[in-house]
């Protein structure tokens, strides 16, 4: 779970492990301090988007280009693909994925971890607010943007390519 | 009639849409964790910490203070009915107690606890 939120967060599978081994010595030491008003699981949520969210901003400040983890070939992709799908429409799924991933990190962090921790990792919006410490009302409004600004980006890529 | 048809065929496009795009975001990335994860996580640990892993502190401290807690309780209760008619020192006794009591549930209230 770490892992997988970490990759999506970050849009990069390269250091991934010692992303995720920072999140890990981060709960370690957040542990005598643990109280236990919330699951570990929301908070080593917490952590990870926390650790996404440094990895981003220091990436911003070393380089400003985008990579997208779709440029390496993985089996993510490929479980997208439906068996009965010709080569083509293949290839269109694979295209259209590409195209989610670039905008999902033209998202804020915010909007983009509430995307991910809803969509992807299944949490529910009480979750979601405990783990980014804030309102439901707050999650919910991240959330319809989020997926609205990708809708309406992906629509209009697509009518300008037409 | 043909603004309808227009309007009806984008709205269908713009739920297509939605739905591959929910799609996409459902999919979980395959990631592989690399063996030796777990022993590089432990060798990095705060040493304390990595020996005792995710075991909750003892709880003998807290049944300790649970129980000076109870007694307490018990000897305030106990000197209560003097506290009015007899010696004022009673009263210091009393109030003493008290402080003590309400220190003690405090500590075992609001301390953090390791609950995994």
């Amino acid at each position: 779970m770490v892992f997988r939120t970490l990759v999506r967060l970050t849009g990069r599978r390269d250091g991934v492990d010692d992303l995720a081994q920072d999140v890990f010595l981060r709960l370690f030491r957040a542990l005598p301090g643990f109280r236990n008003e919330a699951l570990v699981s929301t908070y080593l949520y917490r952590i990870t988007v926390n650790v996404a969210q440094n990895e981003w901003k220091r990436r911003r400040r070393v380089d400003r280009t985008y990579v997208s983890i779709s440029d390496e070939a993985t089996a993510w992709e490929e479980r997208l693909e439906h068996p009965g799908r010709n080569p083509e429409q293949g290839l269109e799924d694979r295209e259209f994925q590409q195209l989610v991933e670039q905008h999902l990190m033209r998202l804020s962090t915010v909007e983009r971890a509430v995307l991910v921790l809803y969509h992807q990792e299944e949490r529910s919006y009480e979750q979601i607010a405990g783990a980014l410490g804030m309102p439901i009302g707050t999650v919910r409004t991240h959330l319809h943007r989020g997926r609205k600004k990708m809708r309406d980006a992906i629509a209009g890529r697509k009518e300008t390519a037409r | 009639m043909k603004i309808d048809r227009n309007g009806m065929a984008g709205e269908r496009r713009g739920e297509e849409l939605e739905r591959r795009l929910i799609q996409v975001l459902e999919t979980r990335p395959s990631v592989r964790i690399p063996e030796d994860f777990a022993l590089r996580v432990a060798g990095k640990a705060p040493a304390g910490l990595a020996s005792r892993g995710f075991v909750p502190a003892s709880s003998v401290g807290r049944r300790v203070a649970w129980a000076a807690a109870a007694v307490l309780l018990l000897a305030m209760l106990a000197l209560a009915p003097s506290v009015g008619v007899g010696l004022r020192t009673n009263q210091w006794v009393e109030i003493g107690l008290a402080i003590e009591f309400a220190g003690l549930t405090a500590w075992l209230t609001l301390r953090p606890r390791l609950q995994l």
